[in-house]
């Protein structure tokens, strides 16, 4: 098994640490890993963006050009990824701010309203672990038990009773998310 | 235990405990492996894309457990200097930059390879020249191999090509470091600092105590005993017949250097009619460009320099009589293609892939410069 | 009289101090350097420091320094000496770390490293020798070369809109909180030389009580580089030197 994701959107969106929880969960689920961040002026409020791979095998180029998944989290984001899903391959957005939807037929189109969600219910701490169950949904790529046990162990000790809102998240994402094509 | 079979053990990860393996970026690796393996000091000047390295450090505070100094100090000169210092007192101390930042060391690292000292300085690569950018190169290459100072002195340099090897490679580097009495570079990049992977961290080693660094560095500059002569720590002669025997000296060991450590690694090469050569990132994409070529049925290989200098040019010699073509993949606009070019000598052609200023080739861009420049 | 009834302990008026050893020293006749490195021998004696002794060489005339004093030395890059002495001394705390520069490696190329030792107070003593000139290369201009003065690279006189105002480092130095005692001294007559002595020694002491940076300036000549007889020279330097860079303490906490 290997599932090449990139991630990408707003920088202060979380993104990077979607990113890190899921490179902990497939961790702990026994993969090879890798995390590779866009970094510098993106981390300071501009776009950010990560490119998460997990793998049954050694990772050869963490640095890749096509993805199995992409999310998108904003416009930007959207133009410059949806080129770049694999045929076959998926692409999850947040329609927050959107002017222009993704067109291709190829790939499996997903819509999930995560932002939405959160200002209504006062969650935006969660948004990303939202996208991510969301994610998880359609592509079952880690065990919710193994992304529990990342977050225990990628979080300090003192932050591990936020770990029940972290999964309630997850399953509203996997609630929000539906398919468009 | 040969690199290889190291490299295969921690690559297994069946046999990796989960509890000891972490998920960390290049840099932390190296700041933690440094309080691992006894690292007395480290001083350093913050630029993108390392920093992590000092804050890293500076949120272990490792001079409260293992008593090692860590200074955040005005500029690379001086960081560099203090390493000069610090190394002449046979302690165990580093450095690390990136490529504008270890452009400023080079007055230093030249007078650390005369004066024979031991030590570690890690450069993670960014686009030059100049200010360039921030994001990951290779063009640091002739200034790590060819001697970026003055003077005839060489840096033995190791190149990482995953976080595991950034955390391994800053124990090999102070171990060949002390071995050589000789100054070590660890040349990574910006991909390689700022990514995170799974890492087992080296186990603890205690931090030398005074009388073990008076046996293993007997020249070291720590008070003067009655029972010795006075130590000096000096890089200059007026006279210029000294000053030969003192390079040939070098040189000797430079030599010595050459034949005993040269690290590569190799991948699908067994049948390979084409050949690929690249070290750090650009060796994990062209892996994954061999991946695809070969799925393409087009035999090509991958022959990775862990060791810049001293350069694995007898093994890619040797490919030189088994391959139709080499290509080299830099990310640079072609400097290591040139030791390539000197090893292979002109037997079959040796073509160059590169992207500059920052820019990290794809896997598509290297099969597509291997289709049509050599198959 | 006999050589042997004549050297005798109790006809001994002089003794060259222990750690001086016997390599002639390459210091023209009349330089100041050669009584300063006799003090500094003589302090780290009477302290039974000698084992604890880390000094720190600059480049410059006092390159050689290591040759004459025995203690264990490092010689560092142009103007680099307070960083080299910077991690001596956090890396062995225990011991005297110090340095000794001249006005063209401690004033101009090493003024970055000297500012921010001095800032961090790290504990050290720095011996500062400014004659005026760079003597080693040949009697260029210094920072600290004097309005008017003439050297190889200011023939007709230092122009300050030319080469801008001759730098008075130790005055900047004394304005650091890092600093405890700054003060500026001279070796050319008895008593001055014995004010120094008692300076570099203060100097050292802060250094092992951890109070911080000492810095002390020893105003100096060159004859050779000032083209003057040893004796001229200290004259020249009173009358023009002094007047710049005036004797005393300039900080003492």
């Amino acid at each position: 098994m290997k599932e090449e994701i990139i991630i990408a959107g707003f920088g202060g969106q979380g993104v990077l640490s979607m990113g890190k929880i899921l490179a902990y969960s497939g961790l702990m689920q026994g993969q090879e890993v890798s995390w590779m961040p866009s970094y510098g002026p993106e981390q300071r409020g501009g776009t950010a963006n990560v490119t998460v791979i997990l793998s049954d095998e050694r990772i050869s180029s963490p640095v890749l050009n096509s993805y199995d998944t992409a999310i998108v989290l904003n416009q930007p984001s959207l133009d410059k990824f949806e080129s770049k899903v694999k045929p076959g391959g998926t692409l999850i957005f947040d329609s927050n701010g959107f002017h222009r939807f993704p067109t291709r037929t190829d790939i499996n189109i997903y819509q999930i309203d995560a932002i939405e969600y959160a200002y209504a219910n006062d969650t935006t701490k969660t948004f990303n672990m939202i996208i991510l169950g969301g994610l998880l949904k359609v592509r079952p790529i880690v065990l919710i038990e193994n992304v529990l046990k990342g977050l225990k162990k990628s979080l300090p000790e003192r932050h591990h009773h936020l770990i029940p809102m972290n999964e309630k998240a997850i399953q509203t994402g996997m609630e929000l998310i539906k398919k468009l094509n | 235990m040969s690199y290889d079979l190291k490299l295969k053990e921690m690559n297994d990860s069946k046999k990796q405990n989960i509890d000891e393996v972490v998920l960390m970026k290049g840099n932390e690796a190296i700041a933690h492996a440094a309080v691992r393996c006894g690292c007395d000091g480290y001083f350093g000047y913050p630029i993108t894309p390392q920093s992590e390295i000092m804050e890293t450090l500076m949120e272990l505070e490792p001079w409260n457990t293992t008593g090692m100094v860590v200074l955040q100090v005005e500029s690379e000169t001086s960081s560099i200097n203090m390493v000069y210092g610090a190394a002449g007192c046979g302690k165990k101390s580093m450095t690390s930059s990136s490529s504008p930042g270890v452009s400023l060391m080079q007055e230093g690292i030249s007078y650390i390879a005369c004066g024979e000292l031991p030590c570690l300085i890690v450069n993670v690569m960014r686009g030059g020249p100049g200010l360039g950018t921030i994001q990951p190169s290779q063009a640091d290459y002739f200034q790590s191999v060819k001697g970026g100072g003055h003077g005839d002195y060489k840096l033995i340099t190791l190149a990482p090509a995953s976080v595991q090897e950034m955390a391994d490679f800053t124990v090999l580097g102070f171990d060949l470091a002390f071995k050589y009495n000789t100054p070590a570079l660890l040349l990574a990049d910006g991909v390689i600092g700022q990514m995170m992977e799974k890492v087992v961290l080296p186990p603890f080693q205690p931090r030398l105590t005074d009388e073990e660094i008076a046996k293993r560095s007997p020249w070291a500059t720590v008070g003067k005993p009655a029972t010795r002569k006075p130590n000096i720590i000096t890089t200059l002669s007026l006279e210029a017949e000294e000053m030969e025997t003192i390079n040939l000296r070098l040189q000797a060991k430079y030599r010595e250097i050459e034949k005993n450590e040269v690290l590569f690694e190799e991948y699908d090469c067994e049948d390979a009619e084409y050949l690929v050569v690249a070290f750090g990132t650009s060796a994990r994409v062209s892996q994954k460009a061999v991946e695809m070529a070969r799925a393409e049925g087009i035999k090509a290989g991958l022959l990775r320099p862990i060791t810049l200098y001293p350069f694995p040019t007898n093994a890619i010699s040797n490919y030189a009589d088994k391959v139709k073509g080499i290509l080299t993949v830099e990310m640079s606009a072609g400097q290591m293609v040139e030791d390539v070019r000197l090893a292979v000598n002109g037997r079959v052609p040796v073509e160059f892939y590169g992207r500059l200023g920052g820019i990290v080739p794809s896997p598509d861009e290297v099969l597509n410069a291997l289709k049509t420049k050599l198959v | 009289m006999t050589t042997a009834e004549i050297i005798n302990p109790a006809n001994l008026v002089y003794e060259k101090p222990k750690l001086l050893n016997d390599t002639p020293m390459h210091y023209c006749p009349g330089c100041s350097h050669g009584v300063v490195h006799k003090l500094i021998a003589e302090i780290i004696g009477e302290m039974d420091m000698q084992e604890k002794t880390i000094a720190i060489a600059p480049v410059g005339c006092a390159v050689f320094a290591y040759k004459y004093i025995d203690v264990d030395w490092q010689q560092a890059a142009h103007g680099r000496a307070p960083a080299v002495a910077t991690a001596v001394k956090r890396l062995m705390p225990d011991r005297l770390v110090f340095t000794y520069q001249g006005d063209g490696d401690l004033a101009a190329i090493g003024t970055a490293e000297t500012i921010h030792a001095c800032n961090r107070g790290e504990n050290i003593a720095i011996i500062f020798i400014n004659n005026g000139i760079y003597g080693m290369t040949g009697g260029q201009m210094a920072p600290t070369t004097l309005d008017g003065m003439k050297s190889s690279t200011c023939p007709n006189g230092r122009n300050v809109e030319l080469n801008g105002n001759p730098l008075d480092i130790t005055k900047l130095l004394a304005q650091l909180d890092g600093t405890c005692y700054v003060t500026r001294q001279s070796v050319h007559n008895i008593a001055n030389t014995r004010k120094t002595k008692k300076a570099i020694q203060k100097a050292f002491e802060n250094s092992m009580a951890g109070k911080g940076t000492s810095v002390v300036e020893v105003v100096s000549t060159c004859n050779s580089g000032w083209k003057m007889t040893p004796e001229a020279s200290n004259d020249w330097m009173v009358a023009n030197m002094f007047p710049k860079y005036p004797l005393g303490d300039l900080k003492n906490e």
